[in-house]
């Protein structure tokens, strides 16, 4: 493990537990805004002043993105202290995750992240919780099989439960009740840094044999596919986004699979903009739900664009920045996605276009179910300023790396 | 110094639609005027900067320099500088100023004022876009905005559900076709290495010895297939009508006068593909002539005069893309010129031709003769009424859409129960109660 990223979980570590102490959850939330902007500071002063740590300074610098929307979206009829210290934990977790590739601490921290967010969702919903034990209970006792026996044979255990903790096909059962039941901000907070293809690159890529390797590409455009087409019929708005995260993460594991370069910092790209942008447009969808006061219906909502603008635009730019928006990075790690994948896999690099295209269609048709749709809606508050900061914070990158992706493209060439 | 000119054709609406963009995310939107007269004289010295380029009646390509690089794969910022082009981006800059004065009197406050000026920057620089764009990956990017605004645009009047359905219905059809785009890009690029317009321009598909025909037909048939979307070809144009319900400006200049001609204007562009392969152009002048006679006869059962001028649209979209097909380029591009005057002319003035259509009646104190039908009076009555009825139902192939739409809803809420239970065997045994106290939670 590298000083940096240490230096950073333990700063999220610190301020979850400076916010469990708070009285109020309005006051613990402030709190959560304020001290998770600090750390993304923090993170973005990491890739300019440590140039030999830069790409863990990204790692870190999305992670706390991730974690400054999570909290500063939350809905306070949801949130509690422990749900706040939760996501800061996730947080810490996660970039400690990207610091190290010793087997043993990537094995606990997998067992610390999934323990502490099961432990949380005990609160909130049983049948959520229930399936989240199931399935990542199995994930994480074949994972830890595979990655203590060190025997290259059973990496295929380590393949399977990453496959089940990226929600792949046919192992996304938990992670649909996971999304509909819970708080966005942990789910956004477990789901987000996308851990499973973080471990993915650590330990699977170039030792599984081709077979295995084939095979899982396949699975991953199979995933993409099915989230997309699943995504395009949801009545719930929350299932939707279930599927459009399942089908955005299938595209980024088939990229972990592919072996030229240009995909491969495609993928990465993939794995960054889907990070940020699902992240955005979960919490979206939360404070939508605060607005409209529970679960929306997309067959029966209501709502104009002149009543929210703000909350229309972020739905629009961080769902269509996830499947390609000209002018983000969306478009360009798609592209290199694509283009890198059509040599190898010809047929599955067409899959991709396909599941772009769904994509984009379920979010054009929730947009304007949401925001095109009546004269008045059920409360037209905007975004207030500390979810307009963070929706800023969020969309900078994203539009940054869109028009000048040499950057960014740079740091990752060199992973 | 001309090359410079050139891209700030393109850099003039860019910098307007960042400005923009910035009030609107900050909820600091300009005040009418403003943003008026900055849409204004932005499309209007684009528009001049096209014109002064042409004058000077060079052709080149400029290379403003890499937009990125990983491994072998480099992208470009290319612009295409030559007649074609810059009468299209032309035709943009003054068909947008136009719109923009007329504008401001149409939408005077209007509560969505500001967001339509700001969708019509975001569309005129997609156009732009397209137009100038040196390689088929510029158009994709131009493209897609061109697409997304045009969804926004017709979903404009919020407080109806019928735009919105209508956007929706936009939307996928270009979607869907664009998959056609995307796919030409990544094959051409896999086939040739590159997707520069003056390359296969200049050195003729031929150049690069893969098996060339069938490589031109696929290429051509995939651009073929993104243009059926954008320019509302037959069988899919079912949309174009139904995107009327947009602002009366909008519906001139996506509909009647640029949105619809991208699809042309790529054809063109792409024209050396076209001359190597006999089949793509086939296709080309047979969906052309279809689109053309389904646009005349559905037309002329229209009731309103912005479905009639929709069909209007179709027939000269299809017409255009026939005489692309049989190699008649430049009387292409004059037909798009002229086409796309005289449509936005007839869509602006549509409101008020009714208004006057019902003054002239009341003076008259009867209602106006019908006229035209000479054609229809020279066909057998039966075949007019069996004509008559095919147009009246839009052709056989208008409910197709919405069969397959079905079947494919279907399926997948049959994949999406078998989920479910699975949720179930797994999850919670009593789910009603579950839903119940989340949703109290939230309250």
């Amino acid at each position: 493990m590298t000083g940096f990223p240490i230096f950073l979980s333990l700063a999220l570590f610190v301020s979850g537990a400076i916010v469990a102490s708070r009285a109020t959850p309005r006051e613990a939330r402030s709190l959560s805004a304020t001290l998770a902007g600090l750390c993304t500071i923090i993170s973005a002063a990491g890739i300019n002043l440590l140039p030999q740590e830069t790409w863990l300074a990204v790692q870190g610098g999305l992670v706390c993105i991730v974690t400054l929307v999570a909290v500063s979206l939350s809905a306070l009829a949801r949130v509690q202290q422990s749900t706040l210290l939760t996501v800061f934990f996730l947080g810490g977790l996660s970039i400690l995750t990207t610091s190290t590739s010793h087997p043993g601490t990537l094995a606990g921290l997998w067992l610390a992240s999934v323990g502490l967010t099961w432990w949380e969702a005990r609160k909130h919903s049983q049948k959520a919780s229930r399936l989240f034990a199931v399935y990542l209970g199995v994930g994480s006792v074949i994972l830890l099989v595979g990655l203590l026996s060190n025997s290259p044979g059973l990496l295929v255990l380590v393949a399977l439960s990453l496959c089940i903790r990226e929600a792949c096909f046919p192992f996304q059962s938990w992670f649909l009740s996971f999304v509909e039941d819970l708080p966005m901000g942990l789910v956004v907070a477990f789901t987000c840094p996308q851990l499973g293809i973080l471990y993915h690159f650590k330990i699977l890529s170039g030792q599984l044999s081709t077979s295995y390797h084939n095979e899982l590409a396949v699975l991953g455009v199979l995933t993409a596919l099915f989230g997309a087409a699943l995504a395009t019929v949801q009545p719930s708005l929350r299932r939707a986004l279930g599927y459009l995260i399942i089908s955005q993460t299938g595209l980024v594991a088939f990229g972990a699979e592919e072996t030229s370069k240009v995909a491969h910092t495609g993928a990465l790209a993939c794995w960054f903009v889907v990070g940020i942008a699902s992240a955005g447009f979960a919490m979206t969808i939360e404070a939508l739900e605060t607005r409209n006061g529970g679960p929306i219906n997309i067959e029966e909502a209501s709502g104009n664009f002149e009543s929210m603008p703000a909350l229309a635009t972020s739905f629009l730019l961080t769902g269509m920045a996830m499947v390609g928006l000209p002018g983000s990075l969306g478009l360009i790690a798609e592209d290199l996605l694509v283009q890198g994948s059509v040599e190898e896999f010809p047929l599955l690099g067409f899959a991709l276009m396909i599941v772009t295209a769904l994509n984009a269609i379920t979010i054009v048709k929730c947009l304007l179910k949401l925001f095109a749709n009546s004269e008045s809606c059920g409360c037209p508050i905007d975004l207030v300023p500390r979810e307009r900061a963070a929706m800023t914070v969020v969309l900078i990158p994203l539009f940054f790396f869109g028009l000048f992706p040499g950057v960014l493209l740079g740091w990752l060439g060199g992973v | 110094m001309i090359e410079t000119l050139s891209v700030s054709i393109l850099l003039l609406p860019f910098s307007l639609l960042i400005i923009l963009s910035l009030a609107w995310w900050l909820s600091r939107p300009l005040g009418e005027k403003w943003t008026t007269r900055l849409v204004v004289w932005s499309f209007a010295f684009s528009a001049a900067l096209a014109l002064g380029v042409l004058a000077q009646g060079q052709s080149f390509l400029t290379q403003p320099g890499a937009w990125f690089s990983v491994g072998h794969y480099t992208s470009t910022w290319d612009f295409c500088v030559d007649p074609l082009s810059l009468i299209f981006a032309a035709l943009t800059g003054i068909l947008l100023f136009i719109i923009a004065v007329f504008s401001r009197d149409y939408l005077h406050r209007e509560s969505g004022f500001f967001r339509f000026y700001l969708l019509l920057t975001l569309f005129g620089f997609g156009v732009l876009m397209v137009v100038m764009a040196g390689n088929l990956e510029q158009v994709f990017l131009g493209w897609e905005l061109v697409g997304l605004t045009s969804a926004l645009l017709i979903a404009f009047f919020a407080h109806r559900p019928g735009p919105s359905a209508n956007g929706f219905r936009a939307f996928l059809t270009y979607r869907l076709c664009d998959i056609g785009l995307l796919s030409a890009v990544v094959w051409l690029h896999h086939t040739t290495g590159t997707t520069d317009f003056h390359v296969i321009e200049n050195d003729g598909f031929v150049h690069y010895g893969i098996s060339t025909a069938g490589s031109a037909t696929v290429i051509g048939l995939l651009l073929l297939i993104a243009c059926l979307g954008k320019s509302a070809l037959f069988p899919v144009g079912g949309w174009l009508p139904r995107a009327m319900e947009g602002p009366t400006p909008s519906s001139a200049v996506f509909y009647g006068a640029l949105s619809v001609h991208l699809g042309p204007y790529l054809l063109l562009r792409a024209q050396p593909i076209f001359e190597d392969s006999i089949i793509a152009s086939a296709a080309l002048v047979v969906i052309g002539l279809l689109t053309a006679f389904h646009g005349s006869l559905v037309g002329r059962v229209q009731p309103d005069i912005k479905g009639a001028l929709a069909y209007g649209s179709m027939t000269q979209v299809g017409i255009i893309v026939a005489e692309i097909g049989m190699g008649l380029e430049w009387l292409a591009v004059v037909h798009i010129v002229g086409h796309a005057c005289i449509r936005t002319f007839e869509i602006l003035r549509a409101p008020s031709v009714l208004h006057e259509y019902h003054h002239l009646e009341l003076s008259l104190g009867s209602v106006l003769p019908r006229m035209g039908q000479h054609y229809e009076k020279l066909l057998p009555a039966r075949l007019r009424h069996r004509l008559y009825l095919h147009a009246l139902n839009e052709g056989p192939v208008e409910p197709i859409p919405f069969y397959l739409l079905g079947l494919w809803r279907k399926m997948c809420l049959g994949f999406d129960r078998w989920e479910r239970k699975l949720e179930e065997l797994f999850g919670s045994s009593n789910p009603q109660s579950q839903s119940q106290s989340s949703l109290e939670v939230i309250k």
